[in-house]
């Protein structure tokens, strides 16, 4: 039988037998049986020593034993400084941004003296003036109020005459009347202004220096 | 005997649907009275446009207002402090007064060639001088156009078209008769376009009508046997544009326009129609001012001739 498939037995590859043309399938089994039997080698490089790889390590130290209460204490100690971090985190948290408007500079606080108005001080008469004149404001905003709510009041029992008005004629439209508009929200008005806008005006465009200051979480 | 042992509790839900459908059929009840009523109606629907520009600048103060605008700032002054600028200048005159005496030697003063505060006020005032705001009385007031929107900038314009109502012109809201399917502001809003064009913008205020005018045909126009014409107002406001000529001339009814103030409508509307569009419209601010400012006068009239008696 001549061996046209390479067949592996033990490694070795049976068509290296090929060119044993007459062998019997019996004599190769027979073969087979002694490689294994006799333990006969087959690899193809001689066998030499064979190292085996050296450990990189120097063998384990014996583990030291801590104290337990050292331990809590470390742990306790880790525990304290976390606790800190967080506390003022907190703190800083908490404190809002200073107003520098409010804060007074020591600068200004030296010149205060220096920057008192002359004659800033009032006499009865201005003071009784004052105190008439403001009396009449309120006066006068007072009726203003009133028109202007009586206005209001007035709009506003139109609109209820009409909307009775149109129901008397018919409740679908009635219906539709008092729907809300919702293309009414957001409403967005402008003016009236000081003086009329310049028309095509070009605006300058001035050094634009952004001076706000950032403040950060200290921490 | 079992409804005794109920409680009421358990009852109520049943009372609420009794209730429910009481009042169920009664709207029923009404809607169809409404409809005999509506096939009887005798009234043409009408829906008209109040269109409005708001103010665009503020009114002039009025004397009294000035006053006390005036004491205001007097107050505010006294109580201030020294700004740095002041200080500054009063440094400068300091200084100056102080080189006039010989106290100190003007050559070895770098400051000398600085900028004083008073030139710097000085320049400062030029350039906003130089700066020129627009005038509160436009091109549209002096030439007395009143189809223009650039007039009396610091009042309320109310649109006024003179329409063919029947057969002669009059000077009314633009409106025009609901068509059928149409809602009461959709009619609005229609005969907003139509007699406007579309380069105008507006916003209308609400769904519902704002003011309701009720009006009889003469006994010759009422042909089909219906009496007059119920007339509800839809507010609006314009945002861009203005009503375009093309469109009056195209429109067949509609003859003219004009932007009028509230006193100016006095002049084109019929009484009684001007004082259903007086009770929906925003009364311009200075009407309280004015009323006040007299009894103001006359007080102070008094004062100064109580002290020169």
């Amino acid at each position: 039988m001549s061996l046209l498939f390479p067949v592996f037995v033990n490694g070795v590859s049976l068509a290296l037998l090929k060119h044993q043309p007459r062998i019997c399938s019996s004599a190769i089994s027979q073969w087979c049986h002694q490689l294994f039997n006799r333990r006969i080698h087959t690899a193809s490089q001689p066998l030499l020593f064979h190292l085996s790889f050296p450990l990189g390590a120097e063998p384990l130290r014996k583990k030291k034993k801590i104290d337990p209460a050292v331990l809590k204490m470390r742990e306790e100690r880790k525990k304290r400084r976390l606790e800190k971090a967080i506390r003022k985190l907190e703190k800083s948290a908490r404190r809002l941004k200073p107003i520098e408007e409010i804060e007074i500079t020591p600068s200004l606080r030296k010149e205060i003296t220096l920057r008192k108005r002359e004659g800033s001080h009032l006499t009865f008469e201005e003071i009784e003036e004052q105190y008439q004149l403001q009396k009449k404001w309120a006066h006068y905003r007072y009726h203003q109020h009133l028109a202007e709510m009586s206005m209001i009041e007035r709009i506003i029992s139109a609109q209820n005459r009409a909307l009775v008005a149109l129901r008397e004629e018919s409740e679908e439209l009635y219906q539709e009347a008092i729907q809300i508009d919702s293309a009414l929200i957001p409403f967005k008005v402008s003016g009236p202004v000081q003086t009329p806008p310049i028309k095509n005006y070009d605006p300058p465009d001035g050094e634009y220096t952004d001076m706000t200051k950032k403040w950060d979480i200290l921490s | 005997m079992a409804a005794s042992t109920v409680g009421v509790s358990r009852l109520l839900p049943y009372a609420c649907c009794l209730r429910r459908a009481l009042s169920s059929t009664n709207q029923r009840l009404s809607s169809i009275e409404l409809s005999i009523q509506r096939s009887l109606s005798q009234w043409h629907l009408v829906s008209a446009v109040a269109l409005e520009r708001k103010p665009v600048i503020i009114k002039e103060k009025s004397p009294f207002e000035k006053k006390y605008y005036g004491m205001l700032q007097q107050m505010e002054l006294k109580q201030s402090l020294l700004s740095d600028h002041e200080l500054r200048i009063k440094e400068d005159i300091n200084r100056a007064e102080r080189i006039k005496k010989g106290e100190i030697d003007e050559s070895d003063l770098d400051a000398s060639s600085k900028q004083t505060a008073q030139d710097f006020e000085d320049a400062a005032t030029e350039e906003l001088h130089k700066f020129q705001v627009a005038s509160r009385v436009t091109d549209a007031d002096i030439k007395g156009d009143q189809h223009s929107l650039e007039r009396k900038l610091d009042a309320h314009l109310l649109l006024v078209v003179k329409q063919k109502l029947g057969n002669d012109h009059r000077w009314v809201l633009p409106q025009c008769i609901r068509l059928e399917g149409e809602t009461m502001r959709q009619a609005a809003e229609r005969v907003l376009y139509e007699t406007c064009g579309h380069n105008l913008k507006a916003i209308f205020l609400g769904n519902a009508p704002a003011g309701f005018y009720k009006y009889k045909y003469p006994k010759a126009a009422r042909g089909n046997g219906i009496l007059g014409a119920k007339v509800f107002f839809f507010k609006a406001q314009i945002r861009n544009g203005n009503v375009s000529q093309k469109a009056i001339q195209n429109n067949t009814d509609v003859e003219d326009f004009l932007w009028l103030t509230r006193q100016e409508l006095t002049d084109k509307l019929q009484q009684d129609y001007l004082k259903t569009v007086h009770t929906f419209l925003v009364d311009d601010d200075d009407e309280v001012g004015l009323n006040y400012e007299l009894e103001e006068e006359s007080e102070e009239h008094r004062q100064t001739s109580r002290q020169w008696n």
